[in-house]
């Protein structure tokens, strides 16, 4: 996490907590629930990005993510087809409606 | 080929999906019979998924989308091929005459993909284009997804949606080919200079039909548009749909019916009668061309009440399929007007099934029965407005049968890994009732069949001696017994998979060398098991690293609209407004909201 703590990542889950109203939960619910939204978001993220990749490519990233550093990351997705910028923000945007979604369910199922 | 022989539409002959026991114990009639439900259901996820986006998974998306794709590359193939074959013989006119479900079907399919294209990227909207730069996406997606199984797909999809957005509309890229020479006549000005048609539309279809001579406005102009649309029946669906907002099935339903009664209150009587056809005709004319125009002209009493009557609908629906199955009776009644209730319609049709086949219910009947729930469901939904409230208070959600059907899956789902596995660990129960479950299990073989079996189950007459329970019950056992396997399965490969991360730190601590169980596990493996999650947060929380300075980009742009959101609350004509209590003084969050 220490990794995410400089890139935004934060700020980004802060307003999402925002945006679900996270200050009315006791402060020990506010970070739980924050844990689980960071959580969530690491792994929203990185499927989608995944699967955006060929199966080469995928078997490439497995095995850089378990024991490769930045300069690999960063070679890999220089060379990968994809578009990283693009799956972000679409991931981002994505994330914060599926929030505001569960925070509405979550609403809707107890009121 | 004709409906009778169609094939199973997107999934011929593909055995792959039957398991091995389904493959040994079923004929090859009752394969292809299940195979053929299990395409019904997966069409209908999509119709479902289609129309109540908010309610559907990303992950179903992409496997809806995979749906589609399927679909479409089997018409192409088999379409062209079949059709050229006519064309040797000289009878492509009668191919294209018989195969008009076809062209629908085709712009059925792609009505389904552009509103998926629409839902990946965000907007639920589907008038605007979308851009090139979408479009690549969402194929650098279906290419990593989809190129070992399906090769071609991604390249003709490519090739076709290309087609489609110079054209501007969706509706008709897909089966340009196809639709080109479905729509070989028609009065395009007409609709055009009427206003029924956009301008762009117009061209569209310019550029893909021939024109006649468009003369000046009048009855016959209007009886030749009519006949336009008689011929092109699947244009006229989706411009009306469009147009007056009905759904698809609804405005194909409403089409039919005046068609038929055209056919019935003209077709036989005698010639010399046109005054009074041509008056009718315009009548109705008049009623498809101006969706105001309904409004005043008053309808022919049937489309009035198919229209405006939620128990009529479903009534035309019930009396559609019933007459199609030369049960008149029933039909009569529905245009007598005595079928306006939903539980009228329910017992139609179970007295339809326990008194003409009810003795001997068998696949046959599990399809006829599949095909008029899948239908009623259509109608279960209320107009858009309600289901703008059931989105909002979903609690207040009717129980429709496909409510029911998916609560009775996830049910199922569950007590069959209970069954199997003993009581649950915390977070299994939510997930093992969660869309992604639904999802992983599907991507097994047996699901499809789990919620037509749960579904008769739970809507059957509960006479257990009835054969028709009976081989529910034991559908359901069948499968539920494949879904132990498969969640065995799972169990395995989580074991696996734990046992390489042990392996891998192993190997670290070794010097790098490689163990077997690395070995064995090692390469793609290791995301393969959907389920698991951890190596995607894993991937995700380094990739998010590594990519920080685009996120913080993202995120100062999120941070400024929010800034620009306070700057206009804060603005002194809004302040003075909340002074006098006429806005409120913030905006308050929904979990707020709730307390």
């Amino acid at each position: 996490m220490d990794q995410q703590k400089d890139s935004g990542i934060q700020e980004f889950i802060d307003g999402v907590c925002h945006d679900i109203g996270i200050d009315v939960l006791p402060a020990d619910q506010q970070e739980a629930l924050r844990q689980i939204i960071t959580q969530d978001l690491n792994a929203f993220v990185g499927e989608r990005v995944f699967f955006s990749l060929s199966t080469d490519k995928r078997s490439e990233l497995e095995k850089i993510i378990r024991d490769g550093g930045q300069d690999q990351l960063d070679e890999f997705f220089a060379s990968a087809t994809v578009d990283l910028s693009a799956i972000l923000q679409q991931s981002f945007e994505l994330f914060s409606m599926k929030w505001r979604q569960e925070a509405a369910d979550m609403i809707a199922s107890v009121s | 080929m004709n409906r009778e022989q169609e094939p199973p539409r997107g999934h011929e002959a593909n055995n792959a999906e039957l398991s091995a026991e389904e493959q040994k114990t079923f004929t090859p009639d009752e394969q292809s019979r299940a195979l053929q439900l299990r395409e019904r259901v997966r069409r209908e996820l999509a119709r479902e998924a289609i129309e109540q986006p908010q309610e559907c998974p990303d992950e179903l998306w992409g496997i809806l989308a995979s749906d589609a794709l399927m679909t479409q590359e089997w018409m192409f193939k088999n379409f062209e091929q079949e059709r050229s074959e006519w064309e040797r013989a000289g009878k492509a006119d009668v191919f294209d005459s018989e195969n008009k479900w076809l062209y629908e079907n085709v712009v059925d399919q792609s009505e389904h993909l552009r509103k998926m294209v629409a839902f990946l990227y965000g907007s639920v909207e589907t008038e605007e284009p979308f851009s090139y730069k979408d479009l690549d996406d969402l194929f650098s997606v279906i290419d990593a997804r989809y190129k070992e199984s399906r090769p071609t797909i991604a390249d003709k999809l490519r090739h076709e949606v290309s087609s489609l957005f110079e054209q501007q509309d969706p509706r008709v890229h897909l089966g340009s080919q196809s639709l080109r020479r479905g729509l070989n006549t028609g009065k395009i000005g007409h609709l055009e200079k009427n206003g029924i048609l956009r301008g762009e539309e117009a061209t569209l279809l310019k550029d893909t039909v021939q024109f006649a001579e468009v003369e000046a406005y009048g009855e016959q102009d209007m009886i030749d548009t009519l006949q336009f649309v008689a011929k092109n029946t699947e244009l006229a669906v989706g411009l009306l749909s469009k147009r007056v907002g009905l759904s698809s099935a609804i405005v194909h339903d409403c089409f039919t019916l005046v068609l038929s009664e055209i056919e019935a209150e003209y077709g036989n009587t005698s010639k010399d009668d046109d005054a009074s056809k041509k008056s009718w005709l315009k009548k109705v004319g008049q009623w498809f061309i101006g969706n105001e125009v309904s409004q005043a002209i008053p309808l022919p009493e049937k489309v009035q009440s198919v229209l405006e009557h939620d128990g009529a609908k479903w009534a035309h629906r019930i009396a559609s399929l019933l007459a199609a199955s030369k049960q008149k009776d029933i039909d009569s009644r529905y245009f007598k007007g005595e079928l306006y209730k939903e539980e009228e319609i329910r017992n139609a049709i179970i007295d339809f099934m326990r008194n003409d086949e009810g003795d001997d219910f068998s696949l046959d009947q599990a399809e006829e029965y599949l095909e008029r729930v899948v239908n009623l469901s259509q109608f279960d939904r209320a107009s858009s407005d309600d289901l703008g409230q059931l989105r909002t208070q979903p609690e207040q959600q009717p129980t429709t049968v496909w409510g029911r059907m998916k609560r009775a899956v996830r049910r199922g789902v569950k007590t069959a890994v209970i069954e199997i596995d003993g009581s649950l660990e915390e977070g299994e129960s939510a997930y093992l009732t969660s869309p992604r479950m639904l999802r992983d299990a599907k991507g097994g073989t047996k699901l499809d069949l789990f919620v037509d079996a749960v579904e008769q189950l739970e809507h059957y007459p509960g006479d257990k001696r009835n054969p028709a329970f009976v081989e529910s019950a034991q559908a359901v056992e069948r499968i539920r017994q494949q879904l132990a396997h498969e969640y065995d399965t799972l169990i395995k490969q989580k074991e696996a998979h734990t046992k390489e991360q042990e392996g891998a730190k192993q190997k670290s601590q070794n010097g790098g060398v490689d163990t077997a169980d690395t070995k064995a596990t090692s390469g793609a493996e290791w995301f393969s098991v959907e389920t698991m999650m951890e190596p995607f947060a894993i991937a995700g929380e380094k990739i998010l690293g590594f990519a920080g300075d685009q996120v913080k980009k993202f995120v100062d742009r999120i941070k400024e609209t929010r800034q620009e959101r306070e700057r206009l609350r804060n603005l002194p004509i809004i302040r003075a407004a909340r002074a006098r209590g006429r806005v409120s003084a913030k905006v308050s969050p929904p979990l707020k909201i709730s307390l």
